[in-house]
């Protein structure tokens, strides 16, 4: 009876963590509000993100001239590639300087089309970090084109830096506050990813009980 | 800050998959006396680290590169065409297009010289536990992967939609190598499993059970194979490398060169 039940929950839990696995590279424990579908994401963050940031000037995992989609091996823990302040600050730095026109950060538009181009593929048969990009033919991606232009459409964060002349004129304090300012921005802008997805974790959890049910069954019957 | 990231993910996905099939292995094992270090576990270990450190950005690269020129061969109308499917006609397409050619791929390995000087990398395990399902040459993987890929990459299946066939495949292909014999009943003609993918790594070159995820191309074909035990010794009968750097280099250079070179050494 107790290697039986050994059985049953080694069984039970293997099955579950394949269907954790599958369901987590689906993209389906990515809290998202804009879709209902199982799959929203292959690689578990990635179209999550691209439909529900509405606003792309607002979202630093949205690629902010190539710094902020640091994919940390992106698939069996990391949702959401992560966001390195530092990098950011010594990148505005290098970037605004000299143009000393806007604190903002500047979104490479051809680079972002240039990601989006990237093809979808599976770098091995066995791997389970490597990313799986979207086609550009993708639904997911025309949203985040419509998002583009949108934001092309809004100077207003230009406009507002139109008051500081140059930001080489300022005393370095300053523009280290500055810098600062603007990074704490755009991380305060990170949209949350904290929602528990409750759903997901009630059909878990009477998956699991499914799975273990049908085993002492199955073992019970073999038994006999 | 890149290569930490990879060794962070290199190491959790170890131990996620650790976690999941070393319990298996302990209550359902194929080989009873199989300890958990087993003969060339380390050099096992190098083949996973290599895969996941170094060989899976080379792959991701030529597949990028590749991909870009077979996307154009099919006429964007029948690719819109596809993707307006069901989801689940999509998924059945998927698997059974991506089976026909892994299966016909996989024979052709076993079959061709040159093709098989690389895959024999994989079938020179002398023990198969999941840490064993790594070891495969680079250029094997991307030989295999580009097949997986091929009717996403011409027909246009769109890969979001087919995420959890694609994930299921992947850790299965791990699954269907570990030191685990689990009987599924009937089910074992419908989906593969340990217990047939074992006679797949039996010494003889041409032992069967090609196909991946599913063992029906094996039953149409005619190679299916289905002992009732397990087979006695895996590996190959050939004179091969026993290091990973032999590994990785006699496949290429052929191997009388490469005993030229090792005699050269050692002189």
């Amino acid at each position: 009876l107790v290697q039986n039940i050994i059985k049953v929950l080694t069984l039970g839990f293997f099955i579950s963590m394949i269907t954790g696995f599958v369901l987590y590279r689906s993209g389906y424990f990515d809290a998202t509000t804009a879709s209902d579908s199982l799959q929203v994401s292959p690689n578990g963050g990635e179209l999550y993100i691209a439909q529900v940031d509405q606003d792309s000037t607002k979202s630093p995992q949205q690629t902010i001239n190539g710094y902020s989609r640091k994919k940390i091996m992106p698939s069996t823990k990391s949702a959401v590639p992560i966001f390195d302040m530092e990098s950011v600050k010594q990148d505005m730095k290098k970037q605004l300087l000299p143009s000393s026109k806007s604190i903002a950060p500047i979104f490479d538009l051809e680079e972002l089309n240039q990601q989006e181009s990237s093809q979808e593929i599976l770098p091995s048969s066995k791997s389970m970090t490597y990313p799986i990009d979207i086609k550009p033919e993708a639904t997911a991606n025309e949203i985040e084109n419509e998002k583009r232009e949108d934001f092309k459409k809004q100077p207003e964060l230009v406009e507002d830096l139109d008051d500081v002349e140059a930001l080489g004129e300022l005393p370095p304090s300053e523009e280290a506050e500055m810098l600062d300012e603007v990074a704490e921005t755009i991380e305060s802008s990170e949209p949350e990813s904290t929602h528990i997805n409750w759903r997901g974790i009630w059909i878990g959890v009477l998956g699991i009980l499914f799975v273990a049910l049908g085993s002492i069954v199955y073992f019970k019957r073999r038994s006999k | 800050m890149t290569f930490l990231y990879m060794l962070l993910g290199t190491v959790l996905s170890f131990v996620f998959l650790m976690i999941v099939f070393v319990p298996m292995e302990r209550v359902f094992p194929a080989k009873k006396n199989q300890p958990f270090f087993r003969k060339a576990w380390v050099l096992d270990l190098c083949y996973f680290l290599g895969q996941y450190l170094l060989w899976g950005s080379v792959v991701y690269f030529l597949l990028s590169y590749f991909s870009d020129w077979l996307t154009g061969i099919v006429p964007t109308s029948f690719r819109e065409l596809v993707q307006s499917q069901p989801i689940w006609v999509q998924a059945i397409e998927v698997i059974v297009l991506s089976d026909l050619l892994i299966y016909w791929g996989h024979r052709l390995q076993h079959t061709i010289p040159f093709l098989w000087r690389f895959h024999k990398v994989h079938h020179s395990a002398e023990r198969l536990d999941w840490l064993a399902a790594h070891r495969e040459h680079p250029l094997d993987s991307i030989y295999t992967v580009g097949l997986i890929n091929l009717p996403m990459f011409i027909v246009g299946f769109p890969m979001e939609v087919l995420a959890g066939v694609i994930a299921f495949r992947g850790i299965w292909a791990i699954y269907i190598h570990s030191n685990v014999r689990l009987s599924i009943g009937p089910l074992k003609k419908i989906i593969g499993s340990p217990e047939l993918h074992h006679w797949h790594h039996h010494l003889d070159r041409d032992a069967g059970n090609y196909a991946n995820i599913s063992p029906l191309m094996d039953l149409i074909f005619g190679t299916y194979v289905c002992p009732d035990h397990e087979p006695e010794a895996v590996g190959i009968r050939e004179d091969f490398s026993k290091n990973y750097v032999g590994q990785m280099i006699e496949p290429i250079v052929g191997k009388s060169q490469w005993n030229k070179f090792l005699r050269r050494i050692k002189k």
